[in-house]
């Protein structure tokens, strides 16, 4: 099966231009999981990106996934391009890793702008990207200390 | 003569092959989002419809956003009729999330359902690029797994919009 997709996916993976077209991901360390699903989640609020839901995964590794959407920011980009809700709200996921450490990921924002450039205002772009630029904030206030 | 019919299949199957190729994975639109039109329902009957058969697929629903509803308490008077349903909540989603995490984008799916020029539409992510960008950290059981999860979700939206 996995060999049929992917020589199936052959052309994708020529025409993919980056490592991670769909992911992107942080390591943060020194710091506990639950102190990382705290402070992100209130940093995550203070940019006003809300998480609508919280979903626990696995108590070993531990991992959760937070549900987030800034409303202003979904209502103008779903006014262009209402198919893109299939994407949303967006995924936040945590994972404890073997090492201790925890990883941030969620999807490749400017990944998906470059993948649908065509279909998106110049309004839209600067939506998603200031979208990308508050998560990517929130992510690095945790990394900080807050 | 024979040679000649010979290189004009030949010429033939490769042209239609190339469509194929252009066609499928040219429009990253068409790679990324299945969508169906309802035309004999409306919103609420929708959105009712799909939450029961997610269900009895065993595409279990874990909540509805109700977007515009949301929108509309904040002021907002003109955004089309818009819910996010949050679904397909499968019992292996602890392994595959753990293993590979950004499967999370997947599993669980949402499916938008919204209502532009007066057609009810349903969209959902098909699962293949997610799929091809882990394909070294998927098992072959993994992608089965996620390739039957989005082909229900896909027969469920079609029996939908009948």
């Amino acid at each position: 099966m996995r060999k049929v997709l992917i020589l199936l996916l052959f052309p994708i993976l020529l025409t993919a231009q980056d490592k991670n077209l769909l992911l992107y991901k942080e390591t943060i360390k020194d710091m506990d999981f639950e102190e990382v699903k705290f402070f992100l989640k209130s940093a995550l609020d203070g940019k006003n990106m809300n998480v609508l839901t919280v979903m626990d995964i696995s108590d070993k590794p531990r991992m959760t996934v937070f549900y987030v959407c800034n409303l202003n920011y979904g209502e103008k980009i779903l006014r262009k391009f209402p198919e893109f809700g299939a994407i949303a709200p967006c995924r936040i996921y945590i994972l404890e890793k073997p090492d201790g450490s925890v990883e941030v990921g969620y999807i490749n924002i400017p990944g998906l702008v470059k993948t649908f450039r065509k279909y998106f205002g110049k309004e839209e772009v600067e939506m998603l990207m200031k979208a990308d630029k508050d998560i990517k904030e929130a992510i690095k206030e945790v990394k900080e200390g807050m | 003569m024979r040679t000649l019919i010979a290189f004009l299949i030949g010429a033939s199957l490769i042209i239609l092959f190339m469509f194929f190729i252009k066609y499928y994975f040219g429009d990253p639109y068409r790679l990324l989002f299945y969508t169906v039109e309802i035309k004999n329902k409306n919103f609420d009957q929708v959105v009712e419809d799909l939450k029961a058969k997610l269900d009895k697929n065993g595409l279990k629903v874990i909540r509805m956003l109700p977007l515009s509803k949301a929108l509309e308490a904040r002021g907002v008077k003109d955004f089309m009729k818009y819910t996010i349903v949050l679904a397909c909540d499968i019992p292996q989603k602890k392994e595959l999330l753990t293993k590979v995490p950004s499967m999370s984008n997947l599993i669980p799916c949402s499916v938008a359902v919204y209502e532009k020029e007066g057609v009810v539409k349903l969209t959902t992510l098909k699962e293949i690029i997610f799929l091809a960008e882990e394909k070294d950290n998927l098992s072959n059981e993994d992608v089965q797994l996620v390739v039957d999860t989005y082909r229900t979700l896909r027969k469920t939206l079609d029996e939908v919009s009948k």
